[in-house]
């Protein structure tokens, strides 16, 4: 099953994540306790890097958990694993499955920090879970898509879609489609405009925040 | 001044190497054997021109390879290296992407929350993670139900939450986070 975030083809070293030397075992070692303080406390602040590898982690392993619930012996020694605090383990399959049983998003949410000035390479990040007791980082969501723009965008879109199927539909019979491999093999193709205009006008654009990473 | 502290070492190398040989007793020495008397036939390993046979310690540096140039770099790539800015440079090119909070005004990169409005979410947190520490029954052993922070003048409202714990802040609802998220219909 897929992750809902956006995820590296690899990972990273984060070679200083249990001092110098600390190797793939101090890595790993890292991400058990930023995995446990964000089941724990729900919302840790850290180097962006790490929450961004241990996201993956959490989301992996709540994932797990809603899938297989806890009578699962592999998905109990996962959280066995990477919960070093052994409370957790019933927090996540009794408060955590529960809250995210019916969710089509991800679990968590990262933040980029503010750096002061002059501030370096490394970044800060906050990460949650979501459904959490604490104040909202975002306080309002803002709704982006009666702005001017994004509805000029938005019919731009349309448009350009209605052209490319016009396009493809009106070049059946004619004579400059004398290449096309449909018109010369007699091959009907469906009308996909219309379907696809009412589509359109049914669709619900999302408002994106743009600091949620 | 590298050169010469290239040659030092060397020396310094080719003396340890004949000491070392001396203890070792493997000093053996390759002049001819018919010889006039009155010249030094020894080797002089400190001697800056000798070339005798090689060592085996200086045989071992001779076969590592010194990092070297191993081409004419071009002009356009010591252009690039010098005037493309690209070492050192981070605080002297103009952030084009700082913008104001839509809230509060205060400025902010694009990718990043607002400091000023996350500080007082942030100083809120800590002190609700605090009153959770000091809850006895979540310390250590987090129930099996969700949790509810209730604020001083919030604590009557206990029976609305019954199926969760409640851990009691103790101190009032800031001003700026609105009360209506406690009523069950959009608790979250």
């Amino acid at each position: 099953m897929a992750l809902r975030i956006r995820y590296r083809m690899r990972h990273r070293n984060m070679s200083k994540a249990m001092g110098p030397c600390g190797g793939p075992l101090g890595r790993i070692t890292r991400l058990r306790k930023l995995v446990t303080g964000v089941v724990r406390f729900e919302r840790i602040e850290s180097v962006f890097g790490w929450t961004d590898e241990t996201r993956g982690y959490v989301e992996r392993m709540i994932q797990e958990a809603i899938k297989h619930g806890d009578r699962h012996g592999p998905t109990m020694e996962l959280a066995d694993f990477w919960l070093l605090e052994k409370d957790l383990i019933h927090k996540l399959f009794k408060v955590l499955v529960p809250r995210y049983q019916n969710y089509t998003t991800a679990f968590t949410s990262q933040y980029m920090l503010p750096n002061k000035y002059p501030g370096g390479k490394i970044s800060m990040a906050v990460l949650e879970l979501k459904g959490n007791c604490y104040p909202p980082i975002k306080a309002k969501e803002r709704d982006t898509s009666q702005l001017l723009t994004n509805i000029l965008l938005d019919v731009a879109r349309q448009d350009y879609v209605l052209q490319k199927l016009q396009i493809n539909n009106s070049t059946r019979p004619s004579m400059e489609s004398a290449s096309c491999w449909h018109s010369q093999n007699n091959v009907i193709i469906p009308n996909y405009v219309d379907e696809i205009t009412t589509h359109i006008n049914t669709l619900s654009i999302d408002p994106k925040t743009s600091t949620e990473v | 001044m590298a050169a010469s502290m290239v040659c030092r070492v060397r020396a310094a190398f080719l003396r340890f190497e004949s000491d070392l040989l001396k203890i070792l007793g493997l000093n053996r020495f390759n002049g001819p054997c018919l010889a006039p008397t009155g010249v030094n036939l020894q080797q002089q390993p400190h001697q800056r021109d000798s070339s005798p046979g090689v060592g085996f310690l200086e045989s071992l540096k001779e076969s590592v390879l010194w990092a070297v140039p191993r081409s004419r770099r071009s002009l356009e790539r010591r252009h690039t290296r010098r005037f493309q800015h690209h070492k050192h440079f981070e605080h002297a090119k103009p952030k084009k992407n700082i913008i104001a909070c839509l809230d509060c005004g205060h400025w902010h990169e694009r990718n990043t929350l607002c400091g000023n409005c996350y500080e007082k979410v942030r100083q809120e947190t800590q002190e609700m993670i605090a009153a959770m520490k000091e809850d006895e029954k979540v310390k250590f052993n987090h129930p099996d139900t969700e949790l509810t922070f209730l604020y001083q003048d919030e604590l009557k409202l206990k029976d609305q939450f019954v199926g969760t714990h409640i851990v009691e802040v103790k101190k009032k609802r800031p001003q700026w986070w609105s009360k209506n998220l406690l009523t069950s219909a959009n608790k979250r």
